[in-house]
């Protein structure tokens, strides 16, 4: 009888113990499929992070916010001063015309993508697509139009001085100057890995070229010398990070930069020679979280991922985001005004 | 011998339409499994990585049940601008920009960098060595072109039924795709 019990006792005791085990392995194997579970931890290691980077200011004084308005931009290609202060932008097939607050006064549209636009002194409106320079009258109407690349070609910047234009063309990593819509000379050899060419008529009257696989600015004078040059690679303060940067610049009266960079999304003010003197707007100001990588339809779309920046007078900037819209209107710091 | 002289050509005849009716049978047999085939094949389907939806997490390298993960780096060459300062290859703030292990990005130096024509460099990953981590991809994202990005390498993917990196994705990037074209691969733009 007593056999009998420790048989029965043990038989189950065994299944209890058979059961219990099953229960734990089935518990962790539902754990290992379930989508409530955990997800493993990522190493620090495989992480990418350059928060701090976009944090550093290297302790440069900050431009001060006058306003920051959504303009509903996104994607905007080009931003450039027009005379009496106000902004005009290239978004898309369209031209808008902002007032020095950031507020819609005109926009016009044009039968083709806009990828840099520059305003000339009797307020002309100078467009360039992906081959082509139209000009148009400031109420939109065009002019003329000028065939100024090949098949390969991605005209990025463009600018004018009395007859002459410049053109800057990221896919033949050339600049080319015209007058009467013939070219009178081109600049070869720049490195350009991403379509990020940028220029600019400074006040002294060089042509100011953005260098982006150097990392550095650029001046010619109006016979294609190279007169001189700054910048260097780098992600503290006073360099410029990662590849095809600074994206944009604009030169102010005084002969002074703005230059905004991709990646970590920051805008700088550099004195006539380059040296970088005062932060005009970070990422976290910006509205940009550096670690959200670039998205890859933005570039497909070749949507400027990086800061468009322009300037208003000395002593003023005006930044805009095409990533998420946002204008931004900053006064210089008084060390540096 | 006459009759059987006479009787040759009426066999043959017979037997060359058996044989012709015997592989027309054999022929459309044939057809009928090789569309079979060709259906079950193209039916087939594996996991693969949508690039445009990938936010470079790093779980691929750590959720795989291979170690090291079916994920891979592959670079698109046609979209790399061979950059001197390479962000995938470079930490943010590499103290040098030469190939020395403190200035490499990658945790397990899975990039060779090769000087083509200054100021020209190539990046090649080594699959032997690449974890799937994702950090150089983010890098070239980025800054750069996003020539990087990861892909199942199917080499060595077992293809399980419940993928434990589809299950841990965040963005829902990873789906099953045709076993007939089993890669989605970026496109070089055109202008």
């Amino acid at each position: 009888m007593s056999f009998q019990w420790l048989t029965r006792r043990a038989l189950v005791t065994r299944t209890l113990s058979l059961l219990g085990l099953g229960a734990i392995a089935g518990i962790k194997a539902g754990c290992d499929r379930s989508e409530s579970c955990p997800p493993r931890e990522v190493p620090q290691a495989f992480r990418y992070d350059i928060t701090q980077l976009a944090a550093d200011d290297g302790g440069l004084p900050h431009f001060q916010s006058i306003r920051s308005v959504q303009t509903g931009l996104i994607g905007a290609a080009a931003l450039t001063a027009a005379p009496g202060g106000t902004l005009a932008v290239a978004h898309d097939q369209e031209v808008i015309v902002l007032d020095p607050v950031g507020d819609i006064v005109r926009r016009w549209s044009t039968d083709h993508r806009v990828l840099a636009v520059h305003v000339t002194d009797d307020q002309s409106v100078l467009i360039a697509d992906t081959r082509h320079v139209h000009l148009h009258n400031p109420a939109g109407r065009r002019l003329e139009s000028w065939m100024v690349g090949n098949e390969r070609a991605r005209l990025t910047g463009i600018a004018a001085a009395g007859d002459d234009l410049f053109v800057a063309d990221a896919g033949n990593r050339t600049v080319s100057r015209y007058r009467g819509g013939d070219r009178v000379w081109q600049l070869e050899g720049f490195h350009v890995p991403s379509p990020y060419f940028d220029l600019a008529i400074g006040p002294d009257n060089l042509l100011w070229v953005a260098h982006t696989g150097r990392q550095r600015l650029e001046a010619y004078n109006h016979t294609a010398d190279l007169i001189r040059s700054w910048g260097e690679a780098g992600f503290a303060i006073t360099g410029f990070s990662g590849c095809c940067n600074p994206c944009h610049f604009a030169l102010l009266s005084d002969g002074r930069f703005i230059t905004a960079e991709k990646g970590l999304h920051r805008v700088k003010l550099h004195d006539a020679d380059g040296k970088a003197i005062a932060l005009v707007i970070n990422a976290s100001a910006l509205g940009i979280d550096v670690n959200k990588p670039v998205g890859i339809a933005e570039q497909q779309n070749r949507v400027s991922p990086g800061p468009l920046v322009a300037g208003l007078g000395q002593d003023r900037v005006a930044v805009l985001h095409p990533r998420n819209g946002g204008l931004h209107i900053l006064q210089a710091p008084d060390e540096v005004s | 011998m006459a009759e059987a002289t006479r009787s040759e050509p009426s066999s043959d005849r017979r037997g060359f339409f058996r044989g012709m009716v015997r592989g027309m049978a054999l022929l459309a047999g044939g057809a009928t499994l090789g569309l079979l085939a060709t259906r079950a094949q193209a039916a087939r389907t594996v996991w693969q990585i949508d690039p445009h939806k990938c936010t470079m997490c790093g779980r691929c390298a750590v959720e795989c049940v291979l170690m090291p993960s079916a994920v891979k780096c592959v670079h698109s060459h046609g979209m790399c601008g061979y950059c001197e300062l390479c962000t995938g290859f470079f930490e943010p703030d590499a103290p040098n920009l030469h190939e020395g292990a403190e200035n490499q990005l990658c945790p397990t130096g899975a990039i060779e960098r090769t000087l083509i024509e200054e100021p020209y460099y190539e990046y090649r990953i080594k699959e032997n060595q690449c974890i799937g981590c994702a950090k150089c991809v983010a890098g070239c994202a980025a800054f750069g072109n996003g020539s990087m990005y990861l892909q199942i390498r199917h080499d060595r993917c077992v293809d399980c039924n419940d993928c434990a990196i589809a299950r841990a994705c965040p963005t829902q990037a990873i789906r099953r795709v045709p076993a007939d074209q089993p890669y989605l691969l970026k496109q070089v733009n055109e202008p």
